[in-house]
Parts: C-alpha cells; sequence; structure tokens
C-alpha cells in the first residue's frame, strides 16, 4: 500500500489531502505545518508521495523541495498550493517536482494528479475508487 | 565573428547567431552548397537564399527591427528581372560527415550556453498571469 506525508500550514487543507489520499489507498504515514519538517519526515518514512504547500511558516515549499530533491532525487512530490506565480512554478519543475496542483482543487482532480504521481513513481494503488 | 544580421560579437563555434539567429553557413536547399553567412545567391546553383529562407521569415515577425536587418531591401541592378533557366544539375558529390564532437566536451558547452538553458524554461507554454491547472498539467506532461 503506498504511503505519503503531508505538509500544509492549513489543518483543514490537509484534512482534505487525507481524505482524498486515503480514497485512493494510501497510507497517511506523517503530516507537518511548516518546510523545515520534509526532510525529516521523508528521511523518517520514505514515503512514496510528498505533498507539500508553498506558502508555509518557516522554509517556504520551494527552499523545501529544492534541498529535498537534491538529496533524495527519486522522491515523489505534488507542490498543492494557491500559488501561481511563474517562477515559483519553473522552480519545482526544474527542481523536479512530480506535479502542481492548484488550490482550491476538486477531489475528482486531486485524485487524479495523486495516481499519476504514484503511477510515475511505480507505486501499485488502488485503480478505482471504493 | 561579427553577424551580417546584427553586428553582434559571436564565438566563431556557433552556426547561429545568439541575438538574431542568422544561420552562419546557410546550406542551399537545393544543391546543399554551403554559403557564407552573407550570400545572397547560391554560389552553387544560384538559388535566391533570401527568399528561399522561409524559416527566417516564421521566426522574425515582419516589420521588425531585427527583420528590418536581417532581410535588406533588393538593391536595383544587381537583382537580375529573371533568372535564366539553369541547366539540369550534376550529380553532387557526396558530403564529407563531419567528425564526431566529443561529449560534454568544451564545444559544447558552447553551444548549449546560459542562454539557451534560460530559453528552454522560457519555452514553456506557460501565461505570465492566470496560470490554470490545465496549463500546469501540460507543464508537468500529464494528460488527465
Amino acid at each position: 500500500m503506498p504511503t505519503a506525508v503531508i505538509v500544509d500550514d492549513s489543518p483543514i487543507v490537509r484534512m482534505q489531502l487525507r481524505q482524498i489520499l486515503t480514497r485512493i489507498g494510501c497510507t497517511i504515514v506523517g503530516e507537518a505545518g511548516t518546510g523545515d519538517e520534509v526532510r525529516a519526515l521523508y528521511e523518517r518514512h520514505r514515503p512514496d508521495l510528498i505533498t507539500l504547500d508553498i506558502v508555509m511558516p518557516g522554509k517556504d515549499g520551494v527552499t523545501a523541495v529544492i534541498e529535498l530533491l537534491k538529496d533524495f532525487p527519486s522522491a515523489t512530490v505534488v507542490m498543492c498550493t494557491s500559488l501561481t506565480t511563474r517562477d515559483k512554478i519553473i522552480a519545482c519543475q526544474k527542481a523536479g517536482v512530480c506535479h502542481y496542483l492548484l488550490k482550491p482543487f476538486d477531489a475528482a482532480r486531486a485524485e487524479q494528479v495523486f495516481r499519476f504521481a504514484l503511477e510515475r513513481s511505480d507505486v501499485a494503488i488502488v485503480r478505482s475508487a471504493p | 565573428m561579427i553577424c551580417p544580421g546584427c553586428q553582434k560579437e559571436n564565438d566563431p563555434k556557433r552556426r547561429y547567431c545568439g541575438r538574431c539567429g542568422t544561420n552562419f553557413s546557410p546550406v542551399c536547399r537545393r544543391c546543399s552548397f554551403a554559403n557564407a553567412s552573407d550570400d545572397r545567391y547560391c554560389g552553387g546553383c544560384g538559388a535566391n537564399l533570401v527568399a528561399k529562407d522561409v524559416h527566417v521569415k516564421s521566426v522574425v515577425a515582419e516589420g521588425s527591427a531585427a527583420h528590418a536587418m536581417r532581410v535588406p531591401p533588393p538593391l536595383p541592378g544587381l537583382i537580375a528581372p529573371a533568372m535564366p533557366a539553369m541547366p539540369a544539375m550534376p550529380a553532387m558529390p557526396a558530403v564529407p560527415t563531419l567528425p564526431a564532437m566529443p561529449k560534454g566536451g568544451d564545444e559544447l558547452s558552447g553551444l548549449f550556453s546560459a542562454p539557451v538553458a534560460a530559453n528552454a524554461a522560457s519555452d514553456v507554454a506557460l501565461p505570465e498571469t492566470g496560470v490554470s491547472q490545465d496549463d500546469l498539467d501540460r507543464l508537468f506532461g500529464v494528460a488527465l
């Protein structure tokens, strides 16, 4: 069963993402509200997927993902943010981010993006929602 | 090497101008003769290199400053009103193959310098404002 870590400073968004990821068969192994905790969570759990907000207290998501993917290029990261700044998007793409999901997102679209990310990382996922 | 199109100083190893894209060694599409960058007619078959340069016209916008530099107006008296019919071309000798470029060498690094890398990002079809999820799907190569 694939595992996921959710990093977002909004408890409501974390809950939404938890529901969506659980629905496609993911086990949530960690959550955080700042970018400072991303690396430690990844090293501890080695999740199949990380969802990462950008605007957060402490280290922002772009800095966190650049640092993470530099040391762990095989990590699968999906940015989940309302930020549409071109420079940030390009920075994420260059860093090796798998996908970029815009908030507010609908559950169906988010499911598609997460399924795509997990398929790209060769993780077996639940093919159809229960 | 000074670009004949925009006068920019270019590295001699470059095949195209870094500023305006002028081809420094245009090869004739009809006979494959390698012409000089400022040739307007092919040295091998007499073809009009400027008029045939469709790619240049599509890249450089009509009426732009670069276009004005790249495509000068025809000079009266220099262009014959009608070219005489060309005899059938003899078979061209085989073009010698170029020696293999060393991978990762200085030659390649000169070709793919920083401006080209910057263009790679700007080539992405991402609007400056109003980025949508569809734009992002295309950018990240997802067909959802």
